[in-house]
């Protein structure tokens, strides 16, 4: 299994602001792979320079393991995290239109618009302008055209943005679809349970800098059981000045802590159970999300 | 080159130009501006002549009858006065009250205030030289009315009197009215000699392709604005260049504007075909078919040059609000050319409009306006021709390279530093 996105050391600023520092990291193909991070962290940057749209200040791009190239580029489908479509288009012309310049003839365009359109449910839309179409459903139709010339690399910048439950379900199902065919998917999130759920690998970025990289699995096990979920009933800021702890996410009647390296969770547990009344108190493999608040926050610290 | 200048390859250029064309032609704005604008323009130059004839009683229609009084204290040179205008001008006026030998001016003046008459004449005695008269009209009569016909009139009848006066006989001074008889024939001049009506054929280029680029150089810059904002632009630079985009925009809305000049050519060939003579007169106008090629050549380049200039300034800011004084500033030249015209006219070989006529911003009219006046050296023909195609070429490839980093900034209006500095970006 070779790499399809390779990024070496790369580097953007835009003026005085860098956007991306020195981040490297590799994609393996027919792999999902979560480029997460917050607002403003760099995501859509990085995903900009993967195809070419941004070239990096320094540092080497390198897709399907070559350095972007026209060719590469038309292997590549890209949906953007706002509207990419002509508006005042039909939805048919949009797919065609786009499919043309992948490189399809107008009948295959013709028939893949068809085709999509149909899976989508949206059929009836065919003819009508982008613009009459509500938000979900233009999402849909940029979604159907970033895969219309049926691309080996799906880039996705904040593909469930806009969409409901129902509509970011129908898409996850399309995406788990596209990964059995062996397709190298990208997409760029803040919903770390979309995520969690999808990706095999991920790379959490903050301040244009990666936090953390890998497999997911691998990530989640090296944080080790770290991590302690305690309902109780007790006094507020139940251990807010423990030395055992170095996160703690404060529900109310439920809080989470992360353990600190080294501390013993059971001297934890006599610390608890000293300050308040417990009715649970479990030692857990972390979510994503508290990965995520953990790393990105304490660099906030 | 760099990725975002590239031209090449064509196919993606033709794709876009398809796409703006085909997107517009059925649009109910360009049905419009192409059948109704003409009729709309025929009627906004006919209906003030039309109108002008109806006003000064040169058509058929019935001739316009003043009404005048004429009032002073010689009330046979009264007489002989309203005696004349009927003679020199029959039907034309009537006279009311000429024999008033005491003249109330005020009561004369109250008559022309409440309209009872359109004017009146006081004429002093004819006895006495020199007769004085005074023509009194209300302010709301377009020119000077009836001012020229009266003065003759009186003139007329006062120095017939003088005449009588001093023994010569009547039939005499008819005789002497009728000494000199002139009249004004026109001759033909050859076309190819008549400058001036040459020029016609390079005004009507000149404002073709201000047309043309107040309507559709506008519509380029929009619809680069649009594509920006829209961020299809991202999703398109996966696989077209932005020289492709820009290339394809440009042909696209400019083969609009062509199929709007050749509907406007064709209507009005159909137009010119019911009137008889009205093909010649428009060869005699500088429209020959060496003249209609050039017209098609220098058009198409002129208009691919503008219109570049205005995807780059489309491609350079995020809003037409922003954009807005930019659409100004690129017709300048433009501009320039009209003042330029009169020269070109004077000293087509002056030094001033050789170079305008190489210069690619003035040279599609101004070398045009050389080939109708005179016979340029071939090479400088050339010349200005190869100077526009390579100037619309790299406008294209500069507007390229700045919707290539222009896509990249949002929201933030650049300086003009700014976007020469867009030019060394990679």
């Amino acid at each position: 299994m070779g790499t399809t996105v390779d990024l070496d050391c790369v580097r953007k600023a835009y003026d005085s602001t860098v956007a991306v520092e020195n981040l490297s990291f590799a994609l393996n193909s027919g792999e999902v792979f979560g480029l997460l991070g917050p607002n403003g962290a760099g995501k859509t940057s990085t995903i900009r320079m993967m195809i070419g749209i941004v070239i990096p200040d320094s540092g080497a791009v390198r897709i399907f393991g070559n350095p972007i190239s026209r060719a590469a580029l038309r292997r590549v489908g890209y949906l953007p995290e706002e509207r990419g479509l002509f508006r005042r288009m039909t939805v048919r012309d949009n797919l065609m239109l786009l499919g043309e310049l992948a490189g399809l003839g107008a009948s295959d365009a013709l028939r893949r618009a068809r085709e999509w359109t149909a899976r989508l449910g949206l059929e009836e839309w065919i003819s009508r302008r982008v613009e009459e179409l509500s938000r979900g459903m233009q999402q849909k139709i940029q979604f159907a055209a970033a895969l219309i010339h049926e691309p080996d690399l799906i880039v996705l910048d904040e593909p469930f943005s806009g969409l409901d439950p129902v509509n970011a379900n129908s898409l996850k199902e399309i995406l788990l679809e596209l990964k059995r065919e062996g397709r190298t998917i990208v997409l760029s999130t803040h919903r770390m349970d979309h995520a969690e759920k999808l990706c095999d690998a991920i790379c959490l970025v903050d301040h244009g800098r990666v936090v953390v990289e890998g497999g997911l699995r691998e990530i989640k096990s090296n944080y080790g059981k770290r991590f302690v979920q305690i309902e109780y009933q007790g006094p507020p800021g139940l251990l807010a000045d423990s030395p055992l702890i170095d996160s703690r996410n404060d529900y109310g009647n439920y809080l989470e802590v992360g353990l600190k390296p080294g501390a013993d969770s059971q001297e934890l547990l006599r610390e608890v159970s000293a300050a308040a009344r417990l009715s649970r108190f479990e030692l857990m493999e972390p979510s994503l999300e508290q990965i995520f608040i953990d790393r990105v926050g304490r660099r906030d610290a | 080159m760099p990725e975002g200048a590239r031209i090449i390859p064509i196919r993606n250029a033709l794709l876009f130009a398809r796409h703006e064309y085909l997107q517009r032609v059925p649009t109910l704005s360009f049905i419009f501006s192409t059948l109704v604008l003409p009729a709309i323009f025929v009627a906004i130059i006919w209906l003030p002549t039309v109108a002008a004839r109806r006003i000064s009683g040169l058509s058929t229609a019935p001739a316009r009858r003043w009404k005048i009084a004429i009032a002073g204290p010689d009330t046979a040179l009264n007489a002989d006065v309203a005696r004349a205008l009927d003679d020199k001008y029959p039907g034309e006026f009537q006279i009311a009250d000429h024999l008033a030998a005491a003249p109330s001016s005020k009561s004369l003046a109250a008559q022309v205030r409440s309209g009872q008459i359109d004017g009146y004449v006081t004429i002093s005695d004819g006895a006495r030289m020199p007769v004085t008269a005074e023509f009194t009209r209300p302010d709301s009569i377009l020119g000077d009315g009836p001012a020229t016909e009266l003065k003759y009139a009186v003139w007329l009848a006062a120095t017939e009197g003088w005449m009588t006066r001093h023994g010569l006989p009547e039939t005499s001074a008819a005789r002497i009215f009728n000494i000199v008889d002139f009249k004004t024939v026109t001759v033909k001049v050859a076309p190819s000699r008549h400058k001036e009506s040459r020029l016609a054929a390079v005004v009507v280029l000149m404002m073709v392709m201000f047309f043309s680029l107040l309507t559709y150089g506008v519509m380029v810059m929009r619809a680069v604005l649009e594509e920006k904002n829209s961020r299809v632009a991202e999703v398109l630079m996966c696989s077209t260049t932005a020289g492709e985009l820009m290339a394809g925009k440009v042909l696209g809305i400019g083969a609009l504007g062509v199929t709007q000049v050749t509907a406007w050519a064709i209507l009005g060939a159909l137009f010119a075909s019911q009137i008889p003579g009205a093909f010649s007169t428009i060869v005699a106008m500088g429209f020959g078919i060496g003249t209609l090629v050039w017209f098609v050549i220098f058009y198409v380049l002129g208009y691919l040059v503008y219109s570049a200039m205005y995807a780059a300034v489309g491609a350079a800011f995020n809003s037409s609000d922003e954009a807005q004084q930019w659409n100004f500033i690129i017709m300048l030249p433009l501009i320039a050319t009209a003042a330029l015209l009169n020269v070109a006219i004077a000293r087509p070989s002056s030094l001033l409009i050789v170079a305008g006529s190489i210069f690619p911003l003035t040279s599609p009219v101004l070398m045009y306006a050389r080939m109708a006046i005179g016979h340029p050296p071939i090479w400088q023909v050339a010349l200005s021709v190869a100077v526009l195609a390579a100037t619309a070429y790299l406008a294209i490839a500069v507007s390229a390279r700045i919707y290539r980093v222009g896509i990249l900034m949002y929201g933030k209006r650049p300086t003009v530093q700014e976007v020469i500095r867009w030019l060394h970006y990679a």
